[in-house]
């Protein structure tokens, strides 16, 4: 039995290696198809998959052209400009800064420093004008709660910062009606030395300029320039609570042709 | 009686309080300003009822009277469209409510009436804002000078507004070519009624007007030789001043109208002298290596400014006449030339080549010495002269090809070329009328 069992006919042999040889071959098949789709796939895949080498959407060579800072040499003559600069914008005019009140028998206070100036609060009031409970808090920040007996440091006739905040209000009404102003070209000479006028007007909450009223330069044109400056200054920024009072019941300013010094 | 007073007074009290309260503190100085042009209307000129088919004069006299005022760089006139001029001429008859929405600061109104040969020319000028009326006079000029007309009204209403003579009936002189020769002609402001002043002699140049703009100096080649000689400002026959050999150039007369500063070279190098009125020399000026040329006096007739080439190139430099002591005006730039003080004595304008070999017309001041620009980017410009008023400058452009007259504001601000045709160069501005 074991001999017929191990006798296996030459043509019954050449079947089974056929057989084994053709499984192989099957297998090494669908191994290469399988290999070569993977490879395909990633060839496919791999461009969007990964970030280009050169994004065509970027310039290659990046460059900042500045202008070299040589100074223009102070023989040539002048030069116009080509576009007259942008007048500057009223808000934008430097405000006096004020510096953190001093406390000689303390240390200094490293957060005085981050104290807001008066020019903060009235940006701040004027970011937050419907909430002028910020404006408090702000002063707050400077000068600290009230108390009833005053702060040692402080000024006898109130808060000092209140005065700082309506000078630097008053500032900027001040540019903002100057910035409108024109002057009448057909002014003389002397008379754009001479002239002053004293420009008297009424701030209302919204900021709005009412009872404008012009004390004559003795030039009726001049006089018209200003009031006209003051229509179109209208509206000014609305005044801070410390600047109300004066703003409501009138302020006057100073006005000449040129300079009023 | 005594209750109404003290009530009177009451309310007088109350005002007062009120008018002080309203005007408050002086809590700043509102100072300076861009400077514009004054908002002027000038409606058309009407015509009495009994000069009514003079239509065309009318509009001929509106046209250059506006054409004035425009040109002096004080008024920005309003729209004829922006306005209806349906009222009446004089005082109460005027809706200043209609002008002030018209944006309109001043206001022109003018009517004429033919009377035999002669235009009757009604004036009526206004402050808008106060209502106030400024001028209301009547003029009368030739009929057959329309154009005058229009500056003498135009002269008018500058001086309302302005407080200053007008200069719009001055005259300027001025070299045109003419037919291979060069001549010197005068014309009014705008350009108009061109006359020429010199005939023969080829070439006729560099004119300056007398201080009573009855004569020109000028420089003439007549005699084959660049001499000075003196004409009527209508012309006539040259009367020969200086025909010293080599240059006679340059002659300009002093503001009392007694002297002439001119360049000479009969000592080899050009150098300044001062002459008499009928050519003998009071005085050498200058004596230097360099060529000296191109004098221009001040308006009290004590210095004279002038080019030296002393420095190295031509630069302006000032002349105490008296003591003779000079120095040197102008450190930038390396080209500065045909210098003109000011009739207010505080700028000399003059022309300058800049770094891109541009010819412009700059203006120095004399006190401080700050040089500013007049002309930029807009072909050469030379040769500046003041009006007598010292608001305007006269100089020449070529920012249209052919060298035309620019009539310009001290700044620049306001430029109008004149038109015309053929080359023009040297332009002097003569004086006021007399």
């Amino acid at each position: 039995m074991s001999a017929t069992n191990l006798s296996v006919s030459p043509r019954a042999a050449a079947i089974t290696l056929g057989q084994r040889q053709s499984r192989l071959l099957n297998i090494a098949l669908v191994i290469s198809v399988v290999a070569h789709v993977m490879l395909f796939g990633a060839w496919m895949l791999w461009p969007t998959s990964t970030k280009t080498a050169v994004n065509l959407d970027e310039a290659i060579i990046k460059t900042r052209l500045v202008k070299l800072g040589k100074p223009r040499d102070e023989k040539l003559l002048p030069r116009l400009p080509t576009s007259p600069p942008p007048p500057p914008r009223p808000d934008d005019k430097p405000m006096p800064t004020v510096e953190p009140p001093k406390t000689p028998d303390t240390k200094p206070d490293p957060k005085a420093e981050t104290k807001p100036s008066a020019a903060d609060i009235l940006d701040k009031f004027k970011t937050d004008a419907e909430r002028p409970k910020d404006l408090s808090d702000l002063i707050k920040d400077r000068l600290g709660e009230p108390t009833d007996e005053g702060r040692a440091d402080g000024d006898k006739d109130g808060s000092a910062i209140d005065g700082e905040v309506t000078a630097s209000y008053f500032a900027r009404v001040q540019a903002r009606i100057q910035n409108s102003m024109e002057v009448s070209s057909v002014l003389t000479d002397e008379e754009r030395i001479r002239l002053r006028a004293v420009l008297c007007v009424k701030i209302a909450e919204d900021g709005s300029l009412s009872d404008i009223t012009v004390k004559t330069s003795g030039s009726q044109i001049y006089d018209a320039d200003v009031r006209a400056a003051a229509g179109r200054a209208s509206p000014v920024p609305a005044p801070p609570p410390p600047a109300r009072r004066q703003a409501g019941e009138g302020v006057c300013f100073n006005a000449c042709p040129k300079s009023c010094r | 009686m005594v209750r109404f007073s003290l009530v009177a007074l009451f309310l007088s009290a109350t005002v007062f309080a009120t008018t002080a309260r309203a005007q408050g503190p002086i809590v700043g100085d509102v100072e300076g300003g861009e400077f514009r042009a004054f908002p002027l209307a000038v409606p058309d000129t009407r015509l009495a009822p009994s000069s009514q088919d003079k239509k065309g004069d009318a509009e001929l006299f509106s046209q250059v009277m506006r054409g004035d005022l425009d040109m002096s760089g004080a008024f920005q006139l309003l729209d004829k469209k922006s306005f209806i001029d349906t009222d009446g001429l004089d005082g109460a008859e005027v809706r200043f409510e209609d002008w002030r929405n018209a944006a309109a600061q001043g206001l022109v109104k003018t009517r004429l009436t033919l009377q035999g040969s002669d235009y009757l020319i009604d004036l009526f000028i206004y402050e808008v804002a106060s209502g106030k009326q400024l001028v209301k006079k009547t003029l009368t000029m030739p009929s057959a000078d329309v154009r005058s007309a229009g500056h003498a009204a135009a002269d008018e209403v500058f001086r309302a507004f302005t407080g200053e003579p007008g200069v719009f009936r001055t005259r300027i002189a001025v070299v045109k070519k003419v037919q291979g020769e060069k001549h010197v002609f005068t014309m009014d402001i705008d350009g108009d009624n061109v006359r020429q002043v010199t005939k023969g002699g080829g070439l006729n140049l560099l004119p300056a007007w007398s201080p009573d703009g009855r004569a020109i100096v000028f420089t003439s080649y007549r005699y084959d030789n660049p001499d000075l000689f003196e004409i009527g400002s209508s012309g006539g026959e040259p009367k020969p001043l200086s025909r010293r050999p080599g240059l006679n150039t340059g002659g300009r007369v002093s503001p009392d109208g007694g002297r002439i500063a001119v360049t000479l070279s009969q000592d080899g190098n050009s150098e300044l002298y001062l002459l008499d009125r009928t050519g003998n020399v009071l005085k050498r000026l200058t004596n230097q290596w360099g060529i000296d040329t191109s004098p221009s006096w001040s308006p009290d007739g004590k210095q004279v400014a002038f080019v030296s080439s002393r420095s190295g190139h031509p630069d302006l430099f000032m002349l105490e006449v008296d003591s003779g002591a000079t120095k040197r005006l102008t450190f930038k730039g390396t080209y500065n030339q045909t210098p003109a003080f000011s009739p207010r004595g505080t700028l000399i304008a003059f022309t300058a080549r800049d770094e891109r070999n541009v010819f412009d017309i700059f203006t120095l001041n004399v006190a401080t010495g700050e040089i500013k620009r007049v002309t930029q980017g807009q072909g050469n410009n030379e040769e500046p002269s003041f009006s007598p008023n010292g608001r305007l400058l006269v100089f020449t452009t070529t920012r249209n090809k052919a060298k035309q007259l620019v009539i310009s504001t001290v700044d620049g601000t306001k430029q109008t070329v004149l038109p015309s045709l053929g080359e023009h160069t040297s332009p002097a501005w003569g004086p006021f009328p007399r």
